[in-house]
């Protein structure tokens, strides 16, 4: 579980994030969505450490990540698939998924195996390059790459972004395994209909700050917010 | 023909040693994005410190490994306290390389005096071999050209094939990244600074066997490894290597055969390459 407790992040000058406080539980998605420029990004930045809160604090089951570095944080059970994916374009599939790989020491942890075996493209493309995969591809092995370091928290910033609807189907059901087993998963999305059928908890965020919450039938029902606020 | 076969083997004991300095400056360059201007500097004070290394124990090896060692233990030093001070501020970090160089030069010039000195090497190195044709060409070269393939080798595996070298081309490609996946760049980017160093007083022990230590070696060092970056592409391993044989080659065909277009054939591939390619030859364009 993962928990932003009025958070104030600047990026350079403009104040982004102005007093934000939301929760992800475990074994459960939690789907933030809004416009972009609302601060979506900014926040999953802070969340990991790339950037840092002005104000607020953010705890990973009940401790504080303040002041912590990125890869204190992804240590301590964080995971990041980041937007745009940024998978090493100079590394081979296999680097990029064993680079940081650790085990959990639990039975059913993430091995090159099973992320071979959800992703049977990567598999073909071990030895291939970064740059050399499709859109798809790198989105698969983005999300191999974080799961390869066995977190509790996976943090995905727009999965979706840019792929054919076959491959954010498939984005989707990985998420939902992702909750089966037990993992709390963080997803940032403009994609309405991608966090309405994955979520369990959403949240709506507009001009810095966290402007609706509810569950997916009640955004669903809320037409005023979703006109307003997600154009959908 | 001998001659020029004499030549072309010059040029290439010229570039393995542009090529230690070389790659280490690139691969300082390439992961944590800082121009390191006291990159001769290292160069020459590991030349001199190799010096007097074998003039105490009298063992050419020994004197080569003590200035690489002593070398990283300086970049560990110098990444710990200076450098990392500055981090991101790129005017900062030009200006404080740029004053270790005169700091280094001066503590030099004051230990080891102002007259060129040069690297003897051992016994049988200080031989010639007579090639097949006809041709005599002194061991020590070859022998120098020798370590020069087999760190580039050893460098190659090291970062082509273990761990620790696909997180150095990682940290090349996103830095934030390699953060996020728990690795801690910051120890990455010490360790890169070492070696780039180790690599840089290792160049200065060899290259002070076929060129002399002396105020302003390291300029002219640091003015061949800017060049072969350029021309290689900067943070490009293969690209020091390519580079290196191309500076190394026609900077020594030029002063063998143009001596008074020399700079011209140092300086015109590297117009060239900035007119048609100018991330380097084998450089990326910047993401």
């Amino acid at each position: 579980m993962i928990t932003v407790d009025d958070v104030h992040t600047y990026r350079g000058l403009s104040y982004v994030l102005q007093g934000i406080s939301l929760q992800a539980e475990d074994a459960q998605c939690t789907a933030l969505l809004g416009r972009n420029g609302m601060g979506k990004t900014t926040l999953i930045e802070t969340m990991m450490g790339l950037l840092s809160a002005r104000d607020g604090d953010i705890t990973l089951d009940g401790t504080s990540l303040r002041g912590k570095e990125p890869f204190q944080i992804a240590k301590r059970g964080v995971a990041l698939v980041p937007q745009g994916r940024h998978v090493f374009s100079s590394l081979t599939v296999e680097e990029n998924l064993t680079l940081a790989a650790r085990g959990n020491g639990e039975p059913g942890a993430w091995t090159l195996e099973r992320v071979y075996d959800l992703f049977p493209n990567l598999n073909r493309r071990r030895k291939n390059r970064g740059s050399d995969l499709s859109g798809g591809e790198q989105q698969m092995l983005a999300i191999g790459r974080a799961v390869m370091t066995n977190p509790r928290v996976l943090l995905m910033d727009e999965p979706s972004e840019g792929l054919a609807p076959v491959i954010v189907d498939k984005v989707g059901e990985v998420i939902r395994l992702l909750k089966q087993e037990g993992l709390c998963v963080f997803l940032v999305e403009q994609n309405y209909g991608l966090a309405i059928e994955t979520a369990d908890r959403l949240y709506v965020l507009a001009g810095g700050q966290v402007v609706w919450q509810g569950s997916p039938a009640e955004l669903e029902a809320a037409d005023d917010v979703r006109h307003l606020h997600l154009g959908v | 023909m001998n001659q020029f076969i004499v030549q072309t083997l010059n040029g290439l004991t010229l570039a393995g040693i542009m090529f230690l300095v070389s790659s280490g400056f690139t691969l300082v360059f390439g992961v944590m994005r800082i121009t390191n201007l006291a990159h001769g500097a290292i160069y020459l004070l590991g030349g001199y410190i190799a010096y007097s290394t074998i003039q105490l124990v009298g063992n050419f090896f020994v004197g080569v490994i003590v200035a690489g060692l002593a070398m990283a233990l300086l970049g560990i030093v110098l990444e710990r306290t200076l450098i990392k001070r500055m981090r991101g501020q790129v005017m900062a970090e030009l200006l404080a390389t740029l004053g270790l160089v005169y700091v280094m030069n001066d503590l030099a010039l004051a230990v080891w005096g102002g007259d060129p000195l040069s690297l003897r090497l051992p016994g049988v190195l200080r031989e010639s071999t007579t090639l097949p044709g006809g041709i005599i060409y002194p061991n020590g070269r070859m022998f120098i050209l020798f370590l020069a393939v087999v760190i580039g080798l050893a460098l190659y595996f090291l970062l082509r094939r273990t761990r620790v070298g696909a997180i150095v081309r990682a940290g090349v490609d996103n830095k934030a990244m390699v953060s996020a996946m728990g690795i801690n760049v910051r120890l990455v980017f010490t360790m890169v600074f070492a070696l780039g160093a180790l690599l840089a007083g290792v160049g200065g022990a060899l290259g002070g066997t076929v060129l002399s230590l002396a105020p302003n070696a390291d300029a002219e060092i640091l003015t061949f490894a800017l060049i072969v970056v350029i021309v290689g592409g900067l943070g490009s391993f293969e690209g020091a290597v390519l580079g290196s044989l191309i500076v190394g080659l026609l900077s020594n065909y030029g002063q063998a055969y143009f001596p008074a277009l020399a700079y011209f054939a140092l300086f015109a591939p590297l117009v060239l390459v900035l007119l048609v390619r100018p991330q380097g030859l084998l450089g990326r364009t910047a993401a």
